[in-house]
């Protein structure tokens, strides 16, 4: 026996206000997302992940006294500065005595949360650790864009951690990976420390041939070379994990990739062997979620179908940096939902 | 090495390539297709596509892509 982290509840929120992709587009049922929320002008990354905790806190009893650790997965934090983790600390009055970090990832974050957390708890640096993922891309997303605009989501999710006695480490075979070299692939040009805000000025792209355009604030993402970079490092990533967690694709109880969209999702599965594995795919009503999408869709699962008996979850992350990470969740200390009873 | 109509079956499986005078104003092939077509074209033939090679006008049929494929540089049969 030891003493080993492990993902004990997840919770989300999703900002009310809806944005329909246009029906007549025949890629939207292509990636297969009929809907997206989005935040309100008036939303920030902090307020997100404040309902996702809240939300957690509320469906398993938990006290916000007992958060030791928040880290923050966001790429689009409230301010420059402060962290945005040390504003969701106040509000969600957790001790002044937790420590409280933001971490800057895109799609693969959770799990490199995942591995965090793994890491402060099993060096017995936290106890009660509360990781959250806010996205709010869709303000970083030209509406005049298109291509891009459909895919994407707002929203939070928060997931509890804590030390639990176990036979094998219940957060095992993490592989993580980056290429910087490719940073320019998936980019918000403007709005950093490269081209601040207040001395540079907004510019349009050329529209191309449908009226596509974004400025140099918005996202910019290269298609084909990040369905080039998905294809050949997702596979690659779930052998190197299975690899390390001496596990073949039948050992899994599922698979819960990033949930970019439906039609990479699916030749995913096929590329990666795992088409007799339950595989989650489904981001209709929600767009791809960032660094939710994991989070989100095992919450779905949870809610759905359960995940406690569930030992061998593949979860894989990739995409912006470029940046990917994998890992084999065991969520067998899952904590039951005061609804359950 | 596979033929130009073996990688559009992998890429759209549904599709009847062999019937169609135009892959795009038929419906066959959308911009995420040509995406997955062009990386897999990439990987089976040994080039980098980009910019203007991934208009949809260079995918209109197997013998525009070729055409493609051969100012790429890419020989033999296709």
């Amino acid at each position: 026996m030891g003493t080993y982290a492990a993902i004990r509840a997840i919770a989300s929120y999703l900002p009310e206000k809806i944005e329909p992709n246009d029906p007549s587009n025949p890629i939207g049922k292509k990636i297969g997302i009929a809907e997206r929320h989005v935040a309100a002008e008036n939303e920030a990354a902090s307020d997100l992940a404040v309902r996702a905790a809240e939300n957690l806190f509320a469906a398993y009893g938990i006290a916000p006294a007992d958060i030791d650790f928040v880290l923050l997965c966001v790429q689009h934090p409230d301010h420059s500065m402060p962290s945005a983790a040390c504003i969701v600390q106040h509000r969600l009055g957790i001790p002044q005595s937790a420590g409280a970090l933001d971490y800057g990832l895109g799609c693969s974050g959770y799990v490199y949360g995942l591995g965090l957390a793994k890491g402060l708890i099993e060096t017995g640096l936290a106890k009660n650790l509360l990781l959250l993922t806010s996205s709010v891309y869709t303000k970083f997303v030209s509406p005049k864009d298109g291509l891009i605009r459909p895919l994407f989501g707002d929203g939070a999710t928060a997931t509890l951690l804590t030390p639990v006695e176990a036979d094998h480490p219940l957060l095992d075979a993490f592989v993580f990976g980056t290429d910087g070299g490719r940073a320019d692939k998936i980019v918000v040009p403007a709005g950093g420390s490269r081209q601040v805000p207040h001395t540079t000025p907004l510019v349009y792209d050329e529209p191309d041939a449908r009226g596509n355009t974004r400025t140099n604030y918005d996202m910019h993402m290269a298609g084909k070379d990040v369905t080039s970079f998905t294809m050949h490092t997702v596979p690659q990533l779930t052998k190197d994990v299975l690899a390390k967690a001496s596990l073949t694709a039948g050992g899994l109880d599922a698979v819960v990739f990033h949930q970019a969209n439906s039609y990479i999702l699916e030749k995913l599965r096929t590329r990666c062997g795992l088409d007799d594995v339950p595989f989650y795919n489904d981001i209709q009503h929600t767009g791809n979620l960032v660094s939710g999408s994991i989070p989100y869709a095992l919450e779905t699962i949870d809610s759905k179908d359960g995940l406690a008996g569930r030992h061998n979850v593949l979860l894989a992350g990739f995409g912006v940096g470029l940046s990917w990470g994998g890992c084999i969740a065991d969520f067998g200390a899952l904590l039951p939902r005061k609804s359950d009873g | 090495m596979k033929t130009i109509m073996e990688l559009l079956q992998a890429t759209n499986s549904d599709a009847d390539f062999a019937h169609s005078d135009d892959f795009i104003s038929d419906g066959l092939l959308d911009s995420m297709d040509i995406q997955m077509l062009a990386v897999a074209m990439e990987d089976e033939y040994g080039i980098t596509l980009a910019g203007t090679d991934l208009m949809p006008m260079n995918y209109t049929s197997v013998d525009a892509i070729r055409d493609l494929l051969r100012s790429r540089g890419v020989e033999g049969d296709i």
